[in-house]
C-alpha cells in the first residue's frame, strides 16, 4: 500500500464535515487504503456491509441484478464521492455491488472503526444520513423518469448525468472521462442494448453525439438538454 | 475555483456554470431570454458564446447584458 494518506481528501467528502483536526486525524488513523483493479468488486449486493469507503483515484459502478439476471448501474462514484454508505448504519447487508470501472482506490472504515468514531463525533452519523437523503433524492427522480418518461428522454438523462459527474470539456464537444459502453448506458436507463443503440446511431447522425469504442462525447449538449427535458426546440 | 470578479470581466469565454455561480444576478438574464441555463448539467461545460448560439443570439449583446446585471462596466 504505498498510497500515501492525503488530509485533503477528508476536506472535501462530506461526512467528515464539521470534525475539527483531531478528528480528522483520528478518522485518517482508522481508515486502511484499499485498491481495487479494473473490474475488482469491492462489495458485493446482500453481503454483510462490513466498511463503507471514500474514493480517492478511479471510479466505480455500483449495480444491481434482477431476479431476471438483468444488471442495471444504480449509478457512477467519483473521486470524493462515498460509497458502502450503509455500513454506517451498521447490521445492513449491502444493497448493491460496487465494481472499479477503471483502477482505483479507495480509504476505508470498517463497521467498528467508524461506530467508534461516531461516538466521539456524532456528527459522522448526521453527515452520513445526508448523504443517503441526497441519494435517496437521485433514486425518487429516476423512479419517476422511468415510470414516466419516452426511452429517448431517459437515455438523454442517462448521459447528462455521466456530463455532471464525469464530463470533460474537449475540442470536440464534452467528453465522458471513463470507458463507457452502450450497454452501460442501457442499464443506466432502463432500457435494452438494441434501442440505445438506435438511439445513440440517429442522434449521432444528427450531429448530437459521437461514439466511440467505450467513448462518448457529447457534440450538442445543448441539443441533449432539449431532449432530456423536452424543452420546445430552437428558433 | 472561478476565478471570475470585477477584475476578471465576464467574456463570450466564461463558462455559464462558473457565472452563475459567482454572480447569482447573472440569472435574470437567462431567465428574461428563456434560456434554459439556470440548474442546467450542462452549464458548467458551455461557454456564453456557445449558450447564445444554441438561442440564436448576438453573443456580444448576451456578454454586455451579463456584465451590466453582474456590477462590471
Amino acid at each position: 500500500m504505498q498510497q500515501k494518506h492525503d488530509p485533503a481528501l477528508l476536506d472535501a467528502v462530506d461526512v467528515f464535515e464539521g470534525l475539527d483536526a483531531k478528528g480528522r486525524d483520528k478518522a485518517l488513523n482508522a481508515a486502511h487504503w484499499r485498491k481495487m483493479a479494473n473490474g475488482e468488486r469491492a462489495f458485493e449486493q446482500d453481503a454483510e456491509a462490513e466498511a463503507f469507503y471514500v474514493l480517492s483515484v478511479g471510479r466505480l459502478k455500483v449495480t444491481q441484478v434482477t431476479a431476471e439476471g438483468q444488471e442495471v448501474i444504480v449509478r457512477y462514484i467519483g473521486p470524493k464521492e462515498m460509497f458502502g454508505c450503509v455500513a454506517v448504519c451498521g447490521g445492513l447487508t449491502y444493497p448493491a455491488t460496487a465494481t472499479a470501472v477503471v483502477d482505483s482506490w479507495a480509504l476505508g472504515w470498517t463497521r467498528a472503526n467508524i461506530a467508534n468514531l461516531a461516538e466521539s463525533y456524532p456528527q459522522v452519523a448526521l453527515n452520513a444520513m445526508r448523504t443517503m437523503g441526497g441519494r435517496l433524492k437521485d433514486t425518487q427522480a429516476r423512479l419517476r423518469e422511468m415510470h414516466t418518461e419516452r426511452v429517448e428522454r431517459r437515455i438523454a438523462h442517462g448521459i447528462a448525468r455521466l456530463v455532471a459527474q464525469a464530463g470533460r470539456r474537449t475540442e470536440g464537444g464534452i467528453l465522458i472521462d471513463f470507458p463507457v459502453s452502450r450497454q452501460d448506458i442501457a442499464e443506466l436507463s432502463g432500457t435494452t442494448l438494441h434501442t440505445v443503440s438506435r438511439t445513440l446511431t440517429a442522434w449521432q447522425e444528427r450531429g448530437i453525439v459521437e461514439l466511440g469504442r467505450q467513448k462518448l462525447i457529447v457534440r450538442d449538449p445543448h441539443a441533449l438538454v432539449t431532449i432530456a427535458d423536452d424543452l420546445p426546440p430552437k428558433g | 475555483m472561478s476565478d471570475l470578479d470585477t477584475l476578471h470581466p465576464i467574456t463570450g469565454d466564461s463558462l455559464v456554470g462558473e457565472i452563475l455561480r459567482a454572480f447569482p444576478a447573472a440569472l435574470s438574464v437567462f431567465v428574461k431570454r428563456r434560456m434554459h441555463c439556470a440548474g442546467c448539467r450542462m452549464a458548467p461545460f458551455m461557454t456564453v458564446a456557445e449558450a447564445a448560439a444554441n438561442y440564436h443570439f448576438e453573443a456580444r449583446e448576451l456578454v454586455a447584458e451579463l456584465r451590466a446585471a453582474c456590477g462590471q462596466r
